[in-house]
C-alpha cells in the first residue's frame, strides 16, 4: 500500500485527486494539505510515501516546501503538481530535490502510473 | 565650456590687440586713457565667456565697456573688434536666453546709447553719433539667427521628448497586456484543472452527481470571468494595430459609444485642445474610456460628465458620474483599472484621485502637466 499526502490551495483539485486515486486498490491518501506549512506538518506527522505538492500556495509555497522537506531528511517522493509543464518553477522543484511532477489533467492511468512508479525510484539529482 | 572660453579669449584678444597694436592691423584704433584700454579687453572680450551661462549679463558688460569707451573718447565705435564682439554676443543673447530676456537685452542696449548720447550732449554740447557707428541691422540679424537656431533647438527638444513619452504609453500598454494575459491565464488554469480533476475522480470513484454540479458552477464561473477580462480588454481599445492612436478628437466618438451602451455621457473641453502633444491626448483618451467603462460596470443607472480642461500649463480630466456606484465595487481585476490609469497620468508627471464624490456617484480626476514648454 503506498501512501499519498495532497498539499494544493484549492479544495475542489483535492477533492478531484483524491477520488482518482481511492479508486486503486493499492494507493491511499493518507492526508491532505492547503498550503506548505500545513504540507510540512502533515509529512511529518503522516511520514506518505508519496507528496503532490502544488506550486502556487499561500503562506509558504511549494517550491520552498520541497526544500526544507529534502533539508528535514523526509523520504517521501515529492511529486509537483503543475497545470502547465512549462511552468520554470517545476525545473526549480526538480533541481530542490522533487522527483517529477504531474499535469493536473493527467488521465487515471498517468497519474496512477506516476504515484505509484515513484516510491521504487531513486530521486534523480 | 572650453569652446566659450577660446571664443572669450579671442574677443579679448581682438579688442586688446585694437587697443594696444598698431592701428589698422584690425580695423581703426581704439583709442582712451591707459586704464579704459586695460579695462576694455575684459568688458568686452572676457564677457563672452558668459554667452551661455549669463547672456543677459554677458551683454550689458558689452555695451558697457563700449558706451563707457565712447563717453570718454568720444568716438563712435567703429572698430572691427567691437563688431566682432557685438555680433557673436548678439548671436549668444538670442540662442541661449529665453526670448523675454534676449528682447530685454536689445532694449537695454539702446537704453545706454540714448543714455550715453544724452550724457555726452549734456556734458560737452558735442553732438553724438554712436547709434551712427553701429551695423544696426547687422547686430539685429545676429540676434535673430540667435533666436531663431533657440527656437529650432527647443522643437526638436520637444519632438524628442514627446516621442519618448509616447514609448512610455506604450509600454504601460504593453504591461497592461501582460497582466491581462497572466490573469487570463491564472482563470483557465484554475477551474479548468478543477473541471478535469472532479470529472476524472467523479468518474473513478463512480460519484458522478456531486461532481458534475462542481464542474458545472466552474465552468459557468470560468466563463464568467473570461467574458470580464475580455469585455475590459475590448473596451480599452485593443485595436487592430493599423488605426492610429486615439487622441482628443476622439472623445466625442467614445461618448457616443458609451452612450449606445446605455449611458447618458455629457463631454465637455475647454481650451483648445489642438496644441496637446499626440501622447498627452492618448492617456487622456484611455483614462475617460477607463474611467467611463468603470461608471457603466458598477454605477448602475446614471449620467456621467466628461470634462477636459485644457490650459497652457496642465490638462486637467474628470469624469463623474451620479449613480450608486460603491467603491469597493470598483476594480475587482485586482485594482487593475485605477492603476492602469494612475500609471497613465504618472507617466506625465500628473496625479490621479479617484473616490466617491460628495453629493454622491463617483469621480475620477486628473491632472497632467505639460512641462516646460517656453
Amino acid at each position: 500500500m503506498i501512501s499519498v499526502l495532497i498539499a494544493d490551495d484549492q479544495d475542489l483539485v483535492r477533492e478531484g485527486l483524491r477520488m482518482l486515486l481511492e479508486a486503486e486498490p493499492d494507493l491511499t491518501v493518507a492526508g491532505e494539505a492547503a498550503d506548505g506549512g500545513q504540507a510540512l506538518a502533515q509529512a511529518r506527522r503522516l511520514d506518505p510515501d508519496v507528496i503532490l505538492m502544488d506550486v502556487r500556495m499561500p503562506h509558504l509555497n511549494g517550491l520552498e516546501a520541497v526544500t526544507r522537506l529534502i533539508q528535514a531528511g523526509s523520504r517521501a517522493r515529492i511529486l509537483m503538481l503543475t497545470t502547465f509543464n512549462l511552468d520554470e518553477y517545476v525545473y526549480h522543484a526538480l533541481k530542490a530535490g522533487a522527483s517529477g511532477f504531474l499535469l493536473k489533467d493527467a488521465t487515471r492511468e498517468q497519474s496512477k502510473r506516476s504515484t505509484w512508479i515513484l516510491p521504487s525510484r531513486s530521486r534523480c539529482r | 565650456m572650453l569652446v566659450d572660453a577660446g571664443i572669450a579669449i579671442g574677443g579679448a584678444g581682438l579688442t586688446a590687440v585694437a587697443a594696444w597694436g598698431q592701428a589698422g592691423l584690425v580695423g581703426s584704433k581704439i583709442a582712451g586713457p591707459m586704464w579704459l584700454l586695460a579695462l576694455l579687453p575684459l568688458l568686452v572680450g572676457v564677457a563672452l565667456v558668459l554667452r551661455r551661462r549669463a547672456p543677459l549679463l554677458m551683454w550689458i558688460a558689452i555695451w558697457a565697456g563700449i558706451s563707457l569707451q565712447y563717453l570718454i573718447t568720444r568716438d563712435p565705435p567703429q572698430e572691427l573688434a567691437f563688431m566682432v564682439v557685438l555680433y557673436a554676443g548678439a548671436y549668444s543673447l538670442g540662442a541661449h536666453a529665453s526670448v523675454r530676456r534676449a528682447a530685454a537685452g536689445l532694449g537695454i542696449s539702446v537704453v545706454m546709447v540714448l543714455i550715453s548720447e544724452g550724457a555726452l550732449v549734456a556734458l560737452t554740447r558735442h553732438s553724438g553719433s554712436v547709434g551712427l557707428g553701429l551695423d544696426i541691422l547687422a547686430i539685429l540679424a545676429c540676434w535673430l539667427a540667435g533666436v531663431f537656431v533657440r527656437a529650432r533647438r527647443q522643437s526638436l527638444a520637444l519632438a524628442g521628448r514627446n516621442a519618448e513619452l509616447q514609448r512610455q504609453a506604450a509600454q504601460a500598454a504593453a504591461a497592461e497586456r501582460a497582466r491581462i494575459a497572466r490573469e487570463l491565464h491564472d482563470i483557465v488554469a484554475h477551474h479548468l484543472s478543477v473541471i478535469v480533476l472532479q470529472a476524472a475522480g467523479a468518474r473513478a470513484s463512480g460519484k458522478a452527481e456531486a461532481s458534475l454540479a462542481k464542474i458545472e458552477d466552474n465552468g459557468r464561473q470560468a466563463l464568467a470571468e473570461t467574458r470580464r477580462l475580455l469585455g475590459v480588454l475590448r473596451e480599452t481599445g485593443e485595436e487592430t494595430g493599423l488605426a492610429p492612436q486615439p487622441g482628443i478628437g476622439e472623445l466625442d466618438a467614445l461618448a457616443g459609444a458609451v452612450r449606445a451602451a446605455g449611458l447618458p455621457v455629457t463631454l465637455v473641453i475647454d481650451g483648445d485642445p489642438a496644441a496637446l502633444p499626440a501622447a498627452v491626448g492618448l492617456s487622456v483618451y484611455r483614462i475617460v474610456q477607463e474611467a467611463l467603462t468603470n461608471v457603466l460596470r458598477h454605477a448602475g443607472p446614471a449620467c456621467a460628465t466628461v470634462r477636459i480642461g485644457c490650459a497652457e500649463e496642465a490638462v486637467t480630466v474628470e469624469v463623474t458620474d451620479d449613480g450608486s456606484g460603491e467603491p469597493g465595487d470598483w476594480f475587482p481585476l485586482s485594482g487593475h483599472g485605477l492603476a492602469g490609469m494612475r500609471e497613465r497620468a504618472a507617466i506625465f508627471g500628473g496625479q490621479l484621485s479617484a473616490g466617491p464624490a460628495p453629493g454622491g456617484g463617483f469621480a475620477v480626476r486628473a491632472r497632467l502637466p505639460l512641462g516646460d514648454r517656453s
